[in-house]
């Protein structure tokens, strides 16, 4: 049996029991600004592959960032990072507590926020 | 500097005549999931004659026969190549007059194009792809750090792009020294996707679908408090978004992640090796 699960359509519905006039383009607004709000919290995990850059330190997590395909991150939380070994194996690598690194190698940095 | 993709032009300067038999090689990036790297260079040879000719004879490559004939013209001939190296996977094509541009469909760092056989066709590698499909990293978990600042992930490493190591007692950690298709893989917590029309699935857990309408409720039950000017209509309104905010914040924020949590049953206790 297949798991219930509700559509916009049926959301729209229950809301509209209560609110028979509220417009269509405004419940749906309020939909996404929901699952926003719901996306800050643990609900999806994703996996993406992003090309590794030569002499490029800084990688974009913003929202507009794209993985190797192009597709959007939608990036909220990282949780593990894993790098391409010798033989095509992905294997985490740790976490740098320390940030305060003495080196930064951003000679050829794209995405370095500049000031304007 | 973001990694390319190869792309090659071939200008093809006479008609048909002159290019029954002519084959040229193109390299393309292939992607196989179940391969480890899943991305290599793949071999083509681009060869153009009459459609029951027979194909020349090359060896490690893939043909692709550009159907032709004798009295068609360099804009049609550059059509049909287009039109054959077009229903391959690993390219791109497109044709302007009688240049073809082809652009691999993957990063990666691949063979120069080049002339097998072939009468009054030019062949040029116009961008060099760049990164190579494998890592000259061994031992990534030793090598390698990422920290994260703001929205940057800041990846880090001791070796160069041979493998080596590069780093000195002051400068222990660079950025990477090599251009990797795919190099670095991510796990997190994403955003869901947003909706865009009535018939959409909500991407999100089924156990966080009524959530959704009490934060719509909410906003709406803001709204109605917001716009009328009877003061019992207002305070009823308040009482029932305040109701529906705590819903929507007590299935989010306090039971979401023990609503959906798919972790069950008796866990392993993993006990360090101390010999």
């Amino acid at each position: 049996m297949a798991v219930h699960s509700i559509t916009v359509k049926k959301l729209i519905s229950r809301v509209r029991l209560v609110f028979p006039d509220a417009p269509e383009a405004y419940l749906l607004n309020l939909v996404n600004d929901a699952l926003v709000e719901i996306g800050m919290y643990k609900t999806k995990v994703v996996t993406s592959k992003l090309n590794l850059e030569s002499n490029k330190m800084y990688y974009d997590l913003a929202d507009g960032a794209t993985d190797a395909s192009g597709k959007t991150l939608e990036a909220n939380h990282v949780l593990r990072v894993y790098i391409m070994d010798n033989e095509g194996d992905y294997i985490k690598i740790p976490r740098l507590i320390d940030k305060e690194i003495l080196l930064a190698d951003v000679t050829n940095e794209s995405n370095l926020n500049v000031p304007n | 500097m973001a990694l390319a993709k190869e792309t090659t032009t071939l200008t093809i300067a006479s008609n048909g005549t002159n290019h029954i038999g002519d084959y040229v090689l193109i390299y393309g990036v292939s992607f196989d999931a179940s391969s480890k790297p899943a991305y290599s260079e793949t071999k083509y040879f681009v060869w153009w004659g009459v459609s029951d000719a027979t194909a020349p004879s090359v060896s490690n490559a893939t043909g692709v026969h550009v159907v032709i004939a004798g009295g068609d013209t360099s804009s049609e001939v550059a059509t049909a190549t287009s039109s054959a190296i077009n229903s391959l996977d690993d390219f791109s094509s497109s044709v302007d007059g009688s240049i073809v541009t082809i652009i691999n469909a993957h990063y990666g760092n691949v063979t120069a194009s080049n002339v097998g056989t072939a009468n009054a066709i030019t062949v040029a590698t116009t961008t060099s792809g760049t990164g190579s499909f494998i890592s000259n990293i061994k031992y990534p978990e030793n090598n390698s750090m990422y920290f994260i600042e703001g929205d940057k992930l800041a990846i880090l490493s001791k070796l160069d792009s041979s493998g080596n190591r590069n780093n000195t007692a002051r400068k222990s950690l660079k950025s990477i020294q090599e251009d990797l298709v795919e190099g670095l893989m991510i796990q997190y917590y994403a955003e869901p996707n947003s909706v865009t029309a009535i018939t959409d699935s909500l991407d999100i857990d089924n156990a966080l679908e009524l959530s959704v309408v009490d934060y719509v409720k909410k906003c709406l039950y803001m709204d109605k408090a917001g716009k009328t000017a009877d003061p019992n209509i207002m305070q009823a309104s308040m009482a029932m978004a305040t109701k529906h905010e705590r819903n929507f914040k007590e299935a989010i924020q306090r039971y979401g992640v023990r609503k959906k949590d798919k972790t069950g049953g008796s866990r392993v206790v993993k006990v360090p090796n101390l010999v």
